[in-house]
């Protein structure tokens, strides 16, 4: 797929170098927001308490249960990456709909993931009492960074092509160390409680 | 159209986030206050920035007391309540240090921290809502406490263990869970736990002062300590 064309070569190393800088733009802001959750989660005087989302025991349960959803989802985009990049074995050919698919279950997985980080940053903030909650904490300030950064580079179609499976790794490592922090410790002390 | 979905989303997620924010910051005065009372209050009282680490001058306290004057006792605890009975006061000096709680056992409870200089006490809470001030001696300290706007004297007595003032730490059913409990030389006690990321204060589960290791809420064994007047309590 290689050509040079005289007139559109320029054209095509402009817009190459638009997505170099759409991925450089990208990662500063992954990294302001990042940074800038640690700093308001460290920063804040944690309130203790939020409002309550949803019609569950206590708010770390409802907290428990939203994450795990995410979580699923989670695996639902690394098995639909899978088959789009063709790295599923006994998939050769993507279905039309998976491209949907993928987009649908990260959108709804990360607004599910919302109303636990803002309990998380607003009741309880940045902390680091036990080595469980300090891996917790950098891990969610590293998450959304980390999502901000791939929606970025989504928008910018030039970017190198190892990019977007790589922030897709990120972000569902990111998300699964911390299901597994929060929710699996969590039914794993208290029992599957609603 | 396509190109920019990914955007989209950024903005929703980012839309619903702060949204969140603003609705609990819309709650949170009227979570733990009583506005009204706030308002005809000292103006150093409402709701000055959280300062974890520096206690501010607290309006009842004497105004031109020299600072850094040693203090007059170096480590005490003093116990007693307020004089309507509305909340038990707890107050522990340790070398010019002063640590608080304040609880009704009810609904109100504050840890606060301060200082001791010369014979003055002046203590607060990490968000100013409850301060402690007054005076100390050998036996007995004696001031006001006030609780979201309202103020009240108190009496506390110099008292030696099991009287004091006790803090419990334990994850009862995985919600990090902390307790404070008074004891007065009667042997009465005065406590409240906070889960975190609930509201309002629950009851606290009874303790012995001579055996404060056998605390269990829930199957969950909590840990006990004795509160001196040099350990943290607020902000953690």
């Amino acid at each position: 797929m290689s050509y040079t064309d005289p007139i559109t070569e320029p054209i095509r190393a402009v817009r190459r170098s638009s997505g170099t800088a759409l991925l450089l733009v990208g990662v500063a802001a992954g990294i302001a927001v990042s940074v800038g959750l640690g700093v308001y989660g460290r920063l804040h005087d944690p309130t203790g308490s939020a409002i309550n989302i949803a019609g569950f025991s206590s708010g770390i349960a409802a907290k428990a249960w939203l994450a795990s959803l995410a979580f699923l989802l989670a695996i639902v985009q690394l098995v639909s990456a899978m088959v789009m990049y063709g790295r599923l074995p006994g998939v050769s050919r993507a279905p039309a709909w998976i491209g949907g698919l993928h987009r649908w279950s990260g959108r709804v997985a990360v607004l599910v993931t919302v109303p636990v980080a803002v309990h998380c940053l607003y009741a309880l903030g940045f902390a680091d009492y036990e080595p469980r909650v300090l891996v917790h904490s950098i891990l969610g300030c590293f998450f959304y960074g980390a999502f901000v950064t791939k929606m970025v580079v989504l928008s910018a179609p030039r970017a190198p092509g190892w990019v977007l499976p790589v922030m897709g790794g990120l972000v569902f490592s990111a998300l699964t160390g911390l299901w597994l922090t929060s929710s699996l410790w969590f039914f794993g002390t208290s029992g599957l409680v609603f | 159209m396509k190109r920019y979905a990914p955007l989209l989303t950024l903005t929703a997620v980012a839309v619903l986030g702060f949204g969140l924010v603003a609705v609990n910051m819309a709650g949170e005065p009227d979570g733990t206050a009583a506005p009204d009372a706030a308002a005809v209050a000292a103006p150093a009282e409402t709701t000055p920035p959280p300062e974890p680490t520096q206690p501010a001058p607290v309006p009842t306290a004497e105004p031109a007391e020299p600072a850094a004057e040693p203090p007059v006792v170096a480590e005490k605890a003093y116990t007693g309540r307020s004089s309507g009975d509305e909340v038990t006061v707890a107050v522990v000096v340790k070398d010019g240090r002063a640590v608080g709680y304040v609880c009704d056992g009810e609904k109100v409870e504050a840890w606060l921290e301060g200082t001791l200089e010369g014979d003055t006490i002046a203590l607060r809470s990490g968000d100013g809502e409850v301060t402690v001030a007054g005076n100390v001696d050998d036996a007995a300290a004696f001031g006001d406490v006030a609780v979201a706007g309202k103020t009240w004297p108190f009496s506390a007595k110099a008292v030696e263990e099991p009287g004091g003032l006790y803090e419990g730490r334990g994850n009862v059913r995985g919600v990090a869970t902390r307790i404070g409990w008074i004891v007065e030389d009667d042997g009465r006690v005065t406590g409240l736990a906070r889960a975190a990321g609930v509201g309002e204060p629950q009851p606290a589960p009874p303790l012995d002062p001579n055996a404060p290791g056998q605390v269990v809420v829930e199957g969950t064994p909590i840990a006990v300590t004795t509160i001196d007047g040099d350990d943290t309590v607020v902000g953690r």
